[in-house]
């Protein structure tokens, strides 16, 4: 760090004290008379001089390479010839005729009335750029096509709003069927009735049957519900097998790649199994546990879906959304140019904004405090003891002078007339001393200023630094100096990076507050080209509320509406039947039905009567022919007196003899 | 004690035991589900995977009194029982005890001798005790059976009979480490691993054999729910049907399936059995207890192959699926 205080240091006097000026030249080159005449003082020998001169080529060719690779177009203060400057900027316009060159957008825009904010500035380009010409699809078209086209489009919407309402009126009807079946309230018959219903795949309707069961107290069946509803879930998205054989120990050891679902598996597994097998109470407070666990992955599946959904949606708004946006850093009076030119040379660029300590980690080589950035007191020592230790502290100032049109390199022929300058300042109890004697070290609103005066009465500010403990000082004049458009400006960049930033370090920028925002929130989002996003995103979310419905947002599966299997027609009318104690009237139908059944088998197109069926029946199935022939003869009675009162045991026993003959003469037709 | 405490005790058993049987650890749990569930185990393995020094390290850790059974072609029962022998000071005979009177007892490459003498340890296993000349003599309790075979080499072995293979609880087959295990294998070597000192890398004790009988008590009072009951039952049960099994499983199979699986929910602080812990031990149950068909032995199927089949057609209670 000394040496590199040194460095910095010898740069500046080399720089410094140098006697040429170019105050003149547009952009900073050698002047061949100036170093001529150094050489004629110094008696430098001539060979050193071309050495260093050619050194100096070749530095500059590299910082000129390296600032065509990062002036792109987010500096459309630079390339646009629209552009606007800000008031706030307006001193920088001194810099125009040095800056064209390579950002003629510059000095057209200094050329045209200042704005006051960002907002106005956008304002009034656009006021200005011509209006985008939308290319007339039909233009090109004839009659026919153009009809033929509106045509198409219109049909296009209409299958749309087609489809939606279509899909809405079917969830509506979905959920009017689901509602008609009543859970059983007693017991047995719904333990009867879990028997034979078919195992519930649906994740969604299994959740809310969980929350059904739980809102009626059956907490152990909404823990199972909740339960399955997760191993579901897993097996939808690949990660489990499910089979009836599996233990909840083997889902959870199957999902050893995956620690988060493996430990919802086996916090969900320990409650439910607690209550199976290990005779705790089914609570509220365990179903609660496990419903959170289980909507915590299911949600998760959904999140990431609905997250990769709104990435690939974004890339549709690809030319709009390219490129970081550019800010008020990338403005004329901006620094951002700068810090990328120090990271493209391969110095470590940090930044401080806002409040918080500096982050003066080891291995930072320099700190940049511009003289807008308001530091606590604290941290202006921190500061010290990082230069005490050998760190580079470089001070931009927030002075009100203008801005001298270029960086000097030292008091010219027009700074005799100097005035007496004080050995030292004090500042922010750093000790600063003048570079050399003649040079005057000015207070200048609280902050030192390095000044000499011409004969003329011009007041030029230069670069002084110091060295402080093991590091050093470094004090700018004023922050314009490290603005973009100083950047950009003759041989700005080439002089800061080459007395500043000599070697490449790890560089902290504590930059002063930006105050420069939009005039609303709205237009924040416009600035910030998150308007295409944020539609495609409330577009998404309206599309998917009309076709879920109110359960957008929360985990669910696919619900897949189908037409139901017979047998569950079957199942749900003998329900009803059962339920309103219609056993006799079952009966007669379903024996009405089964003895033409046999018939059409036994003796097909012969017809005859009961004692004739039964005889062939029996002759088929090698039963008894008596007993054929009563069961025939009673489920006969019944068909021809539905209305007659039954016995459900009895007219149920009749069913399943008849359903046993059918399956004896030719197959079984299911119950 | 509670399960809590058991499951502790049990982890720092194996925990300590790792440090010597290095990439074992399904081993050394199965044979540790066994001693405290009061059952023997057959271990299988090819030589050289560390099988007597499980069972050394078993006994160190646990501090059992631990004996150890060359089994070989000319071994007599009485070498095994021990037996009455002439005293000429005393004029009688005298009861000299074999090593079968030991806690932990290591009856290395079983097979090897006849079936007479294997038999010698029938009642061992059984009863806890022996009768010589016809007095019967109660084993040390806790007393605990921990047979080795070799299945590679066939010749001048003699098969166990199934009377005696069903009194062993639990078939452990060993099988050859993983690299990363072997890799520590060797690193323990280099830093001077000795198998036949274990004291010198400093093997503690653990528990002491009352804390030993402490545990299997506890075993006892762990909750096997009914449904689990018809499991259990039902797995077995599917050993008898199984087309390619001559002989299934015995009622004792199912007693063994039941305990191990009491252990195992104790050994990971449940006061009560779940299916996998039925699941798990339900191979090291009953492999060893299946005879087959010729015929599917000559078509390649084990007794592994037809437990899996079972397990895979068993449903679980209270399945989702």
């Amino acid at each position: 760090m000394i040496l590199r205080a040194l460095a910095v240091l010898v740069s500046l006097a080399l720089w410094v004290l140098a006697p040429a000026a170019l105050a003149q030249a547009p952009s900073w080159q050698p002047a061949p008379d100036a170093w001529a005449d150094d050489d004629e003082d110094d008696e430098e020998p001539f060979q050193a001089d071309l050495d260093r001169q050619r050194h100096v080529q070749a530095e500059k060719a590299e910082v000129e390479g390296d600032l065509a690779l990062v002036l792109d177009s987010r500096y459309r203060f630079c390339h646009d010839l629209e552009s606007r400057v800000l008031e706030g900027d307006a001193a920088l316009c001194d810099l125009k005729a040095i800056a064209k060159p390579r950002c003629p957008g510059f000095a057209e825009a200094c050329e045209k009335p200042f704005v006051e904010s960002l907002s106005q500035r956008r304002r009034a380009e656009r006021k200005e750029s011509p209006k985008l010409e939308l290319p007339k699809l039909s233009a090109g078209l004839g009659v026919v096509a153009k009809v033929l086209f509106w045509g198409m489009l219109l049909l296009l919407l209409v299958f749309l709003v087609w489809a939606i309402v279509k899909g809405a009126r079917s969830r509506e009807a979905a959920s009017v069927s689901e509602a008609d079946e009543p859970l059983a309230d007693d017991p047995e018959e719904a333990a009867s009735a879990a028997r034979r219903r078919r195992v519930e795949t649906d994740v969604e309707r299994l959740l809310r049957r969980a929350h059904a069961e739980a809102a009626q107290g059956r907490f152990e069946q909404a823990l199972a519900d909740a339960y399955a509803a997760l191993l579901r879930h897993l097996e939808g998205n690949g990660y489990i097998d499910m089979h009836p054989s599996r233990t909840n120990g083997e889902y959870a050891r199957g999902l050893r790649e995956h620690p988060a679902l493996r430990a919802a598996v086996e916090h969900s597994a320990r409650e439910i199994e607690a209550v199976q097998f290990g005779a705790r109470a089914p609570s509220a407070e365990r179903f609660r546990a496990v419903v959170e666990r289980v909507t915590a992955v299911v949600g998760r599946g959904a999140a990431l879906v609905l997250a990769l959904v709104l990435a690939l949606s974004t890339t549709a708004c690809d030319e709009l959304t390219r490129g970081p946006a550019p800010g008020p850093g990338d403005e004329a009076g901006g620094f951002s140019l700068l810090a990328r030119l120090l990271a493209q040379r391969g110095a470590v660029v940090k930044h401080h904004e806002g409040e918080g300590s500096l982050d003066l980690e080891a291995g930072l080589g320099v700190v940049v405090v511009h003289g807008q950035a308001d530091l606590p007191a604290a941290e202006w020592t921190r500061l010290r003891e990082f230069v005490d230790e050998g760190g580079t502290l470089i001070i931009a100032l927030d002075t009100d002078q203008s801005f001298t049109s270029e960086v000097t390199r030292g008091p010219s022929a027009r700074c005799e007339s100097l005035r007496a300058a004080p050995a030292y300042f004090d500042y922010q109890g750093l000790i600063l001393t003048a570079p050399g004697p003649g040079w005057l070290m000015a207070p200048n609103d609280h902050w030192p200023v390095l000044q000499c005066a011409a004969k003329d009465g011009t007041v030029w500010s230069h670069v002084v630094a110091s060295t402080v403990g093991e590091g050093s000082v470094v004090i700018l004049p004023g922050s314009g100096l490290l603005t973009n458009a100083s950047m950009v400006s003759g041989d700005h960049a080439f002089v800061l990076l080459e007395l500043l930033f000599g070697q490449p370090a790890s560089v902290l920028f504590v930059d002063a507050e930006e105050q420069v925002g939009e005039d609303s929130p709205l237009m924040a989002v416009a600035q910030g080209r998150l308007g295409p996003i944020l539609l495609q995103l409330f577009a998404l979310m309206a599309l998917f509320y009309w076709l879920r419905g109110k359960h957008f947002g929360r985990p669910r599966a696919l619900e897949v509406t189908r037409r139901r299997a017979f047998s569950e027609h079957v199942e749900a009318l003998g329900t009803q039947y059962h339920k309103a104690g219609a056993s006799r009237l079952a009966l007669g139908m379903y024996a009405g039905w089964a003895i033409e059944r046999l018939r059409e088998r036994v003796l097909p197109g012969k017809g005859g009567s009961l004692s004739a069926l039964a005889q062939a029946v029996a002759a088929r199935s090698g039963r008894a022919e008596g007993d054929v022939l009563r069961v025939l003869v009673e489920g006969d009675s019944a068909h021809k007196a539905l209305t007659a009162p039954g016995e459900p045991v009895e007219d149920h026993r009749i069913m399943r003899e008849l359903d046993g003959l059918l399956s004896e003469v030719g197959g079984s037709v299911g119950r | 004690m509670d399960v809590s405490e058991f499951s502790q005790t049990f982890h720092s058993i194996v925990t300590e035991m790792s440090r010597v049987v290095v990439g074992q650890d399904d081993v050394v749990e199965h044979v540790l589900i066994a001693a405290l569930a009061r059952g023997h185990v057959l271990i299988e393995g090819v030589p050289g995977l560390g099988k007597t020094l499980l069972v050394r390290a078993l006994g160190q850790v646990v501090g059992a009194d631990f004996r150890r059974i060359q089994f070989t072609p000319d071994l007599m029962p009485s070498d095994v029982t021990g037996g009455n022998v002439y005293d000429q000071g005393q004029g009688r005979f005298v009861f000299m005890p074999g090593p079968v009177f030991t806690q932990l007892l290591l009856a290395d490459e079983i097979n090897r001798a006849p079936a007479k003498t294997q038999s010698s340890l029938l009642e061992a296993m059984q009863d806890r005790s022996v009768t010589t000349d016809g007095v019967t003599r109660p084993l040390p309790s806790p007393f605990l059976v921990i047979a080795t075979q070799n299945p590679v080499e066939s010749q001048g072995t003699y098969p166990l009979p199934e009377a005696q293979l069903d009194r062993f609880l639990l078939k452990v087959q060993v099988s050859h480490p993983s690299r990363a295990a072997e890799q520590q294998i060797l690193t323990n070597y280099l830093h001077g691993f000795d198998p036949t000192d274990l004291s010198r890398i400093g093997l503690e004790q653990r528990i002491d054999a009352a804390r030993l009988i402490e545990m299997q008590q506890l075993i006892h009072s762990v909750r096997v729910d009914p449904e689990l009951v018809a499991y259990v039952a039902d797995i077995v049960g599917r050993t008898r049907a199984h087309r390619s099994v001559y002989l299934g499983a015995s009622p004792r199979a199912s007693i063994g399936l039941l305990v191990t699986a009491r252990a195992r929910a104790a050994s990971q602080g449940r006061d009560f059995v779940i299916p996998d812990d039925v699941k798990v031990f339900a191979p090291g149950v009953l492999r060893h207890r299946l005879i087959l068909h010729p015929d599917a032995e000559l078509e390649g199927t084990t007794a592994d192959d037809c437990v899996e089949a079972i397990l895979r057609a068993a449903p679980v209670p209270h399945t989702a699926a």
